[in-house]
């Protein structure tokens, strides 16, 4: 009897076996915006070789065209299992049911919550749900040119936007740079806002809303109108702001930075481990982050996350199962640790949200090469996500940063531009 | 008076030179920057004239080692965009689509315009204008719509989408093109080959063809560069570097932030030598092309 059963069970083992290394592997498609994808697609063969039953297919777009082309894939139903998202669209994604909370399918998701960044948390939850797990998140911080500084005769970083324009004054005098401040303030640009909001943030009172969503930012003496008006002033009054920052992105910027025509910006942080790249640039080396001048130092931080499709929720259990494994080899621990994101931070100096990884000695000593950890820490603390993030806020953002410019251009006051942004967001609200 | 012409010629050469210099200017500043050092291209005030030379960016494009002082930052991996490094496959998407475009273009375009040109049939006028018309359409108009019918066809990240979208693009101007030169070409010759036995076809091939192969060649370069040259719906529909072509590429390489200008110019320098390779190979078919059909009425 006992033979029979040993015989038959193994024959169920043998079959059960068969049938599973027969079965076609799960597939995955996981789409991104171009970059480093070498490093995206190593890791990815890395995760099949863990999970052999799990094939994954990437695709990726440009950054700038991403939310365009998601947006046609999605109406499309273009098979999209896994992709790359962001605090800015989660509200427009998830409302749409483009994106799932991860705690719906996965209430394990929770357990990691304590790891992360509170502003990174904020980032990419929806209706109280979580709905991704971070690629990387970064704060938005004041670089400033540390040689430039002390030929100005200054010793310490400005802690405050009036030392920053009194600093930028003395370098003008002095004609170690002409302009030496620079903004990425191209009205089309998504760092516009996020800088414009990390400049807000470093006062007290910060809030540009209401808690019924109504906006407080126009309102005389608000950190909003502050900002505006420092910013209007450096331009057009101490012209110590460049001119050619209505028409900067980025990139421009921090090559503007790197060859010496700007001291100070306030850039997203990996930017600095490139403008202390020797290679690229001719003033590598000197550049240094302080906390973000103002009462707080408060600043945005953001969060890019790894969100699961509602087409990959509806193939089944064993597609969810994948995704699981997915999200948390990419953005979760394995073995106990955060292996790719902390290959982001070691190789390609990526901010995170994961809090433990600041105490990873070798994570410190990396980003010590190029840049500050413990001010890096210090400042991701007073981050904070960006408020009152809806479907029509990126829409908005375009208005606000259209009418700010008509501000730094003289056809209007600071604060009329910002009293017709507010009535950009009121239409938009109804 | 010999003076007078003398003066005449030599301000038509200078005015000439400075038109070329306009033109080719830059695409040398391009050509040097690919070149060059990542910090001598933002050094101020400008170098005219390259002082320091080197191959790292070509290096790197083409086997992927770092240019100098990108691996010295502390982070294991310098920061440069690697997406430059997709350039050669992508130059050989590109060509693989432009030329099939062209190929569709000369085959349909050839015969429907010869079938325009010579044979009357009802409903000719109205279709004629239909076709003509449909080139009116801003190709932005149609995107999303294109999108959904390649994916329903399931030929997203695939050449044959490209050539499909493309094609639909090119074909109208190919048509009126070709109609328009078929007309010049005098009936007789093609006639006399029917009563030798030969067929529409045959005629078309054999006789018609060889007679207006410049603008032949005209339809067929700019099929090519039309597709050669597309941005928009190959972003949309390519997704992988099985079939992403070479203006996304170089977008892609562009605007990522750990981007390198010196690298971004050898993908643009690469990017001009196919057509750069097609118009020298052609260039006198297309002139006599494009200089008969704009001289037609």
């Amino acid at each position: 009897m006992h033979v029979r059963a040993l015989v038959a069970s193994l024959a169920v083992l043998m079959l059960t076996a068969t049938a599973a290394l027969g079965a076609a592997p799960v597939q995955l498609t996981f789409t991104v915006w171009s970059y480093s994808t070498d490093v995206i697609l190593d890791n990815i063969k890395k995760f099949e070789a863990r999970y052999p039953g799990i094939k994954v297919s990437l695709q990726d777009f440009a950054w700038e065209k991403y939310t365009d082309v998601m947006t046609a894939r999605f109406v499309g139903k273009t098979p999209t299992d896994l992709a790359y998202s962001s605090d800015h669209w989660l509200q427009q994604w998830a409302a749409a049911n483009w994106i799932v909370p991860l705690e719906d399918y996965f209430p394990q998701v929770k357990a990691y919550k304590p790891d992360f960044a509170p502003y990174a948390i904020e980032g990419m939850t929806y209706r109280g749900k979580l709905y991704g797990l971070p690629y990387y998140a970064d704060t938005i911080i004041f670089i400033y040119n540390e040689e430039m500084l002390k030929r100005a005769g200054f010793t310490k970083p400005p802690a405050t936007w009036d030392e920053v324009t009194r600093m930028a004054l003395a370098m003008k005098e002095k004609k170690i740079v002409e302009y030496p401040i620079m903004f990425q303030f191209q009205d089309i640009t998504p760092w516009y806002i996020e800088v414009f909001l990390s400049m807000v943030y470093s006062y007290k009172n910060y809030q540009m809303f209401d808690a019924s969503l109504n906006p407080i930012f126009d309102r005389e003496g608000t950190a909003a109108h502050k900002v505006a008006q420092w910013l209007v002033d450096g331009m057009r009054k101490h012209k110590i702001i460049n001119p050619a920052s209505l028409e900067t992105t980025e990139i421009p910027l921090v090559k503007a930075m790197g060859a010496g025509q700007v001291a100070f910006a306030v850039l997203p942080k990996y930017n600095l481990a490139d403008l202390n790249t020797p290679g690229a640039h001719a003033q590598a080396g000197k550049f240094k982050m302080a906390l973000m001048p103002g009462e707080t130092h408060g600043t945005v931080g953001f969060v890019r996350f790894y969100a699961m499709t509602k087409m990959a929720a509806d193939r089944g259990k064993a597609v969810q199962d994948a995704a699981w494994k997915f999200l948390e080899y990419f953005g979760g621990k394995t073995d106990g640790k955060f292996v790719v994101v902390k290959r982001w931070a070691l190789e390609k100096g990526l901010g995170f949200a994961q809090l433990p990884l600041y105490q990873d000695p070798e994570i410190r000593a990396a980003i010590n090469k190029w840049g500050n950890v413990s001010l890096e820490e210090e400042q991701a603390k007073v981050a904070r996500a960006k408020e009152a993030l809806t479907p029509f806020w990126g829409t908005w953002s375009l208005e606000f940063q259209k009418e700010m410019n008509k501000a730094l251009l003289g056809q209007k006051s600071a604060l009329d531009a910002l009293k017709a942004a507010a009535a950009k967001w009121k239409e938009m609200k109804k | 008076m010999r003076r007078a012409r003398l003066l005449g010629r030599g301000l038509g050469s200078l005015l000439g030179l400075l038109v070329a210099a306009y033109i080719l200017a830059p695409f040398l500043w391009v050509a040097a920057s690919s070149i060059q050092p990542e910090k001598e291209l933002f050094r101020v005030p400008p170098r005219w004239i390259p002082r320091v030379l080197t191959a790292d960016n070509y290096r790197f494009v083409f086997t992927g080692q770092f240019p100098a002082g990108y691996e010295e930052t502390g982070i294991a991996r310098g920061r440069i965009s690697e997406k430059a490094r997709d350039a050669l496959p992508a130059l050989r998407n590109s060509t693989m689509v432009a030329v099939s475009v062209a190929v569709t273009n000369l085959v349909l375009g050839t015969m429907a315009a010869y079938t325009f040109s010579r044979l009357r049939f009802r409903g000719a006028g109205s279709l004629y204008t239909f076709v003509l018309a449909s080139r009116l359409l801003p190709p932005m108009a149609v995107a999303i719509p294109y999108y959904l019918i390649v994916n329903r066809l399931g030929l997203l990240d695939r050449y044959a989408a490209l050539v499909l979208i493309h094609s639909v693009f090119t074909l109208p101007f190919s048509v009126w093109f070709l109609t328009l030169y078929f007309r010049r070409v005098p009936p007789d010759m093609e006639e006399a080959a029917l009563v030798d036995g030969c067929t529409r076809l045959q005629a078309l091939l054999r006789v018609v063809a060889p007679m207006t192969a410049p603008a032949l060649a005209a339809t067929a370069a700019f099929s090519f560069m039309f597709s050669y040259n597309d941005f928009p719906f190959a972003l949309f529909v390519t997704s992988t570097i099985r079939s992403q072509t070479i203006p996304v590429i170089v977008a892609n390489t562009a605007i990522n932030p750990d981007v390198s200008f010196g690298v971004v110019a050898v993908t643009v320098v690469l990017t001009m030598l196919p057509p750069v390779a097609f118009a020298m190979i052609f260039r006198n078919y297309i002139t006599r092309g494009l200089i008969a059909v704009t001289t037609t009425r």
